[in-house]
């Protein structure tokens, strides 16, 4: 009865990991489209989702405003961010010759959201209430609750989306073609200032949904994506900054990883240390990712 | 036509290297015109320096001895924190590399030296040096991937291991003591005991005027010459015989040692160390500082630390300002002026010498 009880235990801890691991290969796939279409590892790209996040329960707990306003809302403020970021720190800084430059620009404008968001909601956590209420419900033995559902069928939707934009629309392929040489695609005519700041719109509204599914799994508090970028990048560097699909696997084996080290473990940190420990040794053996994109 | 541009046309010096050159002599006013390749001979360049700024130099040190105790400890924070943000300097600055864990190895060396301190009943002034090793062998850990990954992956690296120092360290009893944080007995040396800012402030000027010195010599040294030709162009340094990998760890590895040194001396001015002084983001406000202080010396660093750290300092109900600056100044620094604090000053001195000289021209040609 009781190795009974702890093999349930385990595997819903496990369970668990896979849904939070869904999370973080949202993110990851969000920063690779970013990287794909312009060379920047967004480090905003956690500060954006939180905004959003923090907008959206803003709206729904304090406003009472209806789902079906909070979210178009907070989507749209994503992507608002998103394409601000690119056209004003962004693009002045394309050309630079070394993308470090990119990434510090981008962690001031994380930063900034930070610095506001702390002066605006705080610094305290808080309870979300998960979007949709219910009992959930039961595979083999294992709970699994109308959150992780939502987060389950908003990652079909939304890889299932982003896999459909690349491969059959005008837009996907002007994105694809950007990623690939932005010089020669210029040459044949794509607007890529356009596609540089639809790309950047869509990584930002990826990081509002993935930080409003987000919350009621964890801490609520202003840096709480900020804490979740860290495994977000280490799929991301898994999949070569260049493989969804890579850094998606890559993110929930991540999340599945965490759980049990943070159900065996008591050591507090030991999950940072571990992923550290592993991006370190990854960058240093296989820099290029495990995973590459075959474009 | 000088001869660094005949150098340039025969193809001696590839342009970003004579550029970068030319760069360390404009910084320095001192310095070396190289004729040939790396480490042929060589002709000397001084400027002289007019005896009066040195004067005017010890005057401004010693002049913050006028003020209370607790506005000398407030200043001796600032230029304790100069000391950390120059090492990160040569790291950005020079090297071209970048370090999101110095805060973190500020802070290693600090509880380390704090704990012996405290346990052992050491004067913390005689663990300076420790406290440089402590951070020079962080330094090194954290820039052995230098040695194999490139840029960005450098930069992901020091992330991952600044959260990992922030998060599994720092939260350990071992190292950083008991909830309140270490408490470190006042200062001694010998028969001398520090029990007040004043008393402590001519060693702070002695520290900072070693470690000012040390990395003056370095700019003008082989390996600093090394540093900044990495920066230009890494590979035309390597094709010129740079060893760019060794150089770039010795780069993290000096960054290191005077964030170490930092962390050593805010335990001796502090004599209290909690780990909220050395959080994440403090790592981000280092960078601030050498991002608007911009390519050169370290005025703009100065400059830097003393706005951004002395206003938070010294100012109250400044959080606010300096918080939101931070971050739109990096922003406009990166997009609009990248030659920072530094290329503004010497833009200053520059037209200022233009308009001293015509003014002297018309004077002589009114005679």
């Amino acid at each position: 009865m009781a190795e009974e009880g702890r093999a349930k235990r385990v595997s819903a801890v496990v369970v668990n990991g896979v849904f939070i691991g869904m999370v973080y290969g949202l993110i990851a796939v969000g920063l690779i489209v970013t990287y794909r279409g312009t060379r920047v590892v967004n480090f905003a790209y956690g500060e954006t989702g939180m905004v959003a996040a923090f907008a959206f329960y803003e709206l729904r707990l304090d406003h009472g405003t209806p789902l079906a306003v909070a979210l178009p809302v907070a989507i749209a403020l994503g992507a608002v961010i998103g394409a601000l970021t690119e056209v004003l720190v962004v693009r002045p800084i394309r050309r630079a010759l070394s993308p470090i430059v990119g990434l510090i620009a981008t962690f001031a404008v994380g930063s900034l959201m930070a610095v506001y968001a702390s002066r605006r909601w705080g610094l305290s956590p808080r309870f979300v209430s998960p979007m949709v209420q219910g009992s959930g419900v039961q595979i083999s033995g294992i709970h699994i609750s109308p959150g992780q559902l939502i987060v389950l069928a908003a990652t079909v939707v939304i890889l299932g989306g982003l896999w459909a934009l690349y491969r059959f629309t005008t837009l996907g392929l002007a994105m694809r073609v950007t990623a690939a040489d932005p010089y020669a695609a210029g040459l044949v005519g794509v607007n890529t200032n356009r596609v540089a700041v639809t790309t950047w719109s869509v990584a930002g509204a990826l990081a509002a949904v993935s930080a409003v599914l987000l919350a009621p799994l964890v801490t609520f508090q202003v840096f709480f994506m900020t804490v979740m970028m860290i495994r977000a990048v280490a799929a991301a560097i898994v999949g070569g900054l260049t493989s969804p699909g890579g850094a998606f696997a890559a993110a929930v084996l991540l999340g599945v990883a965490e759980a049990v080290i943070g159900f065996k473990s008591p050591i507090t940190g030991a999950v940072e240390g571990t992923l550290a420990i592993f991006i370190i040794v990854l960058l240093l053996v296989r820099p290029a990712g495990l995973v590459r994109s075959a474009s | 036509m000088t001869a660094r541009d005949m150098d340039r046309d025969r193809g001696i010096l590839p342009p970003s290297v004579a550029d970068a050159d030319a760069q360390v002599l404009d910084d320095t006013g001192n310095g070396r015109r190289f004729t040939g390749a790396l480490g042929a001979a060589s002709t000397k360049v001084r400027r002289h320096r007019a005896p009066w700024r040195f004067g005017v130099v010890a005057v401004g040190a010693l002049f913050p001895l006028l003020f209370d105790d607790v506005t000398v400890f407030r200043i001796g924070v600032v230029l304790i924190m100069m000391i950390a943000a120059f090492g990160l300097h040569i790291l950005v600055n020079w090297t071209g590399e970048l370090s999101f864990a110095h805060a973190g190895t500020v802070g290693v060396a600090a509880f380390l030296v704090a704990k012996l301190s405290a346990e052992q009943h050491v004067s913390p002034i005689v663990l300076l040096p420790l406290g440089m090793v402590v951070g020079a062998a962080a330094g090194a850990v954290i820039g052995l991937p230098a040695l194999r990954a490139k840029g960005l992956h450098v930069a992901l690296v020091t992330l991952a291991a600044a959260i990992a120092i922030d998060r599994l360290l720092f939260t350990k009893e071992w190292l950083v003591g008991p909830p309140g944080g270490y408490v470190v007995p006042a200062s001694e040396f010998g028969p001398v005991e520090f029990r007040s800012s004043h008393s402590l402030y001519p060693i702070l000027l002695l520290v900072m005027a070693v470690a000012y010195g040390a990395v003056r010599m370095l700019h003008r040294s082989k390996l600093g010459r090394g540093f900044l030709w990495i920066k230009a162009d890494e590979a035309a340094a390597r094709s010129f015989g740079v060893p760019a990998r060794q150089y770039k760890l010795w780069a993290y590895v000096i960054a290191g040692s005077l964030a170490g040194l930092s962390g050593a001396m805010s335990v001796v001015w502090v004599q209290r160390v909690t780990p909220q002084s050395f959080l994440l983001a403090r790592s981000f406000t280092y960078l601030v500082i050498v991002v608007l202080a911009g390519q050169g010396l370290f005025g703009g660093v100065a400059v830097a630390t003393a706005m951004l750290e002395g206003g938070r300092v010294f100012v109250s109900g400044a959080g606010a300002v300096i918080a939101y600056s931070g971050p739109i100044a990096v922003i406009v620094a990166l997009t609009r002026y990248r030659e920072g604090l530094n290329g503004l000053g010497r833009a200053l001195a520059s037209a200022s010498r233009q308009r001293i000289a015509g003014l002297r021209g018309r004077t002589e040609r009114h005679r």
